[in-house]
C-alpha cells in the first residue's frame, strides 16, 4: 500500500502555522454522529454505492464505509452526508 | 427547516437506472447539483433534486448514458401549477390575506393596568373621546398625544404609557401618591361631643377645656372651646381664636332591646336541587328550564357572570346561574336556656359588627324577661370611645 506523502514544504508550513489541514492540504474531514450519521468533507468521488458498502475516493486513499441501509442523505460538490447504521470505516489503497 | 425550504422551492423524485449510477452522481456533484435522500433500489437509485437543478442533470446524463425518470413532483411551484386555473381559490387566498391584514389594523382590545383610585370607566370614556376605541383604526391613533391628554385630564396620573401591540392597546399608568389630608389649623374650631356620655379622659393640645373628667356631657356640647383668653385685666380681655384640638374619651351606654320568639323555623335541606343557566343577551332574557315553583319550599341561589372581552370590555352577554335547593321547614321551639344562649350570641355578633377596634367594651348587662311570645332581651352595653368632633367656631 502506497503511503500518501504530501508536499514536504507545504506540510512543514502547515505544521508550523497550525493551519487547518483539511483546507490547506485538501484532506478529507470526517465527522460522525453516533453510528447513524457520517459527514465526509473534501471527498473526491463516489466509486461504489450499495446499501451495505460505500466506497469514496479521497486524497488519502479509498474510504470504505460499511453498514446497513446506507443512504446518501445529501450530496454536494464538497460534502457528502451518509445516514444508516454505520459499522465500519476504513482506509484502503488507491 | 431544510425540508420546508425544499418544499417551497419544489423538488422532484428521480429514478436513475443504468450501468454507472455512481459516476452519474459524481458528474452531477461536480456540476454543482445538490442531491439528497439517495437510496439504492433493485435496478438503480432514487434521489431528490430541486426543480432548478434538475435541468443541470442533462449534462451528466449525456456523459454517463443513464436513464432518468421523474417519479413524483413535490412542492409549492407544482402546487401552484396544478391550481393555476382555479381563479376562485386564488381569490380566496388573497381575500384571506387581505382580511387578516385589514382586521389586524384595528384596535380590538383595550387593557388598562395600574389603576387603583381612578375609575377605569372614566379613563375609557376619555380614551374614546380621543379616538382610541374598540374598532378604531390603528394608524389614526397617536399614542403620545393621547398620553398627554390623559395626563392633563387626570391629575392623579403621574405617568402613562400607551402601547399598541398587535390589535391590543395596552395602557399602563401610575397614580400619584394620595395627598395627606390637610388640616387647616388657621380655622378656629371648637371640639364638641358626638355622643352623650361620661368623660373618662381628656387630653387637650389646643383650646380651653370646658369640661373635665367625670362630667356628663350631651350630644353637641362644647368640650373644648377655641376661645383662648390671652390677657385679662381691668382694660378688658384679649381673646385669641384657635383651632381647638383634643382627644376626648367617654363612657357611653348603648341599649339593645329585642324580642326573641321561642318558636322558630329550621330549614332542613333535603339535598334535592335543580340547576339552570339563563342568558341575558342584549337585555333579553332567555330561560332554558323553569325551576321556579318546582319545590314548595326552596332557597334560591343566583349568581351572575358577565362575559368580558379582555378585562374592561364587557360583552352584552350575561349568564345567570340559578339553583333551587329544597328544604323542609321544621318548626322548633327554644327552651328558655337555649333562647338565652341564642340571645347572647346575637348580642355578641351585633357588638362585633357595630363597634370599631378602638372602642373598649367595659360592661355588658343583659336582662331576660320571659313573656308569652318569646324572650324579651334588654342589654345595656357600656363602652369607652372617642367622642370628640371638630366644629367650626363662629365669632
Amino acid at each position: 500500500m502506497k503511503k500518501y506523502i504530501p508536499d514536504k514544504f507545504k506540510y512543514k508550513v502547515v505544521k508550523a502555522l497550525e493551519l487547518p489541514k483539511e483546507i490547506v492540504l485538501d484532506l478529507p474531514s470526517l465527522s460522525m454522529i453516533g453510528n447513524e450519521e457520517l459527514s465526509v468533507e473534501n471527498y473526491k468521488s463516489i466509486i461504489e454505492y450499495k446499501p451495505e458498502l460505500l466506497r469514496l475516493n479521497t486524497k488519502t486513499g479509498i474510504l470504505y464505509i460499511e453498514g446497513k441501509n446506507l443512504c446518501l442523505k445529501q450530496v454536494t460538490p464538497d460534502q457528502i452526508r451518509i445516514t444508516g447504521c454505520i459499522l465500519n470505516i476504513k482506509y484502503g489503497g488507491f | 427547516m431544510q425540508y420546508i425550504w425544499n418544499f417551497l422551492r419544489g423538488f422532484v423524485l428521480v429514478k436513475i437506472t443504468g450501468l454507472s449510477v455512481e459516476r452519474f452522481i459524481n458528474v452531477a456533484a461536480f456540476n454543482g447539483v445538490n442531491m439528497w435522500d439517495i437510496f439504492k433500489t433493485r435496478d438503480g437509485i432514487v434521489m431528490k433534486v430541486s426543480v432548478k437543478e434538475f435541468k443541470k442533470l442533462k449534462d451528466a446524463r449525456r456523459k454517463t448514458g443513464v436513464k432518468l425518470k421523474i417519479i413524483s413532483k413535490t412542492g409549492v411551484p407544482f402546487f401552484l401549477f396544478r391550481y393555476r386555473k382555479r381563479k376562485l381559490l386564488l381569490g380566496g387566498v388573497l381575500f384571506f390575506l387581505f382580511t387578516l391584514y385589514f382586521m389586524s389594523s384595528f384596535i380590538w382590545l383595550i387593557d388598562i393596568e395600574g389603576t387603583e383610585r381612578i375609575e377605569v370607566d372614566a379613563i375609557i370614556e376619555s380614551l374614546n373621546r380621543e379616538g382610541l376605541t374598540v374598532g378604531a383604526f390603528k394608524n389614526q391613533i397617536s399614542p403620545n398625544d393621547i398620553e398627554n391628554i390623559l395626563l392633563e385630564e387626570f391629575d392623579d396620573i403621574s405617568w402613562v404609557n400607551i402601547h399598541i401591540r398587535g390589535t391590543r392597546a395596552h395602557i399602563t399608568l401610575t397614580e400619584i401618591l394620595p395627598k395627606p389630608e390637610v388640616i387647616d389649623r388657621g380655622i378656629p374650631t371648637n371640639v364638641i361631643a358626638s355622643k352623650s356620655g361620661v368623660i373618662t379622659r381628656i387630653a387637650t393640645s389646643a383650646g380651653t377645656p370646658l369640661r373635665n373628667v367625670g362630667d356628663l356631657v350631651q350630644v353637641g356640647e362644647i368640650l373644648v372651646s377655641g376661645e383662648v383668653i390671652v390677657k385679662q385685666d381691668e382694660s378688658g380681655e384679649i381673646i385669641n381664636f384657635v383651632h381647638a384640638e383634643s382627644e376626648v374619651w367617654a363612657r357611653v351606654n348603648y341599649e339593645i332591646n329585642f324580642l326573641l320568639p321561642y318558636e322558630y323555623i329550621e330549614k332542613q335541606f333535603t339535598g334535592r336541587t335543580r340547576r339552570t343557566h339563563d342568558f341575558i343577551i342584549f337585555g333579553k332574557k332567555i330561560s332554558l328550564i323553569n325551576i321556579d315553583n318546582y319545590y314548595t319550599n326552596y332557597d334560591r341561589i343566583t349568581s351572575t357572570r358577565q362575559l368580558k372581552l379582555g378585562e374592561n370590555y364587557p360583552l352584552p352577554i350575561i349568564t345567570v346561574r340559578r339553583e333551587a335547593r329544597e328544604f323542609m321547614p321544621i318548626v322548633k321551639r327554644h327552651s328558655p336556656e337555649q333562647a338565652r344562649e341564642t340571645a347572647n350570641r346575637m348580642i355578641t355578633s351585633r357588638i362585633i359588627r357595630e363597634f370599631d377596634f378602638e372602642t373598649d367594651i367595659i360592661d355588658k348587662i343583659v336582662n331576660f324577661t320571659d313573656t308569652v311570645e318569646g324572650l324579651q332581651v334588654d342589654a345595656l352595653i357600656t363602652v369607652i370611645e372617642r367622642i370628640d368632633v371638630q366644629e367650626e367656631l363662629e365669632y
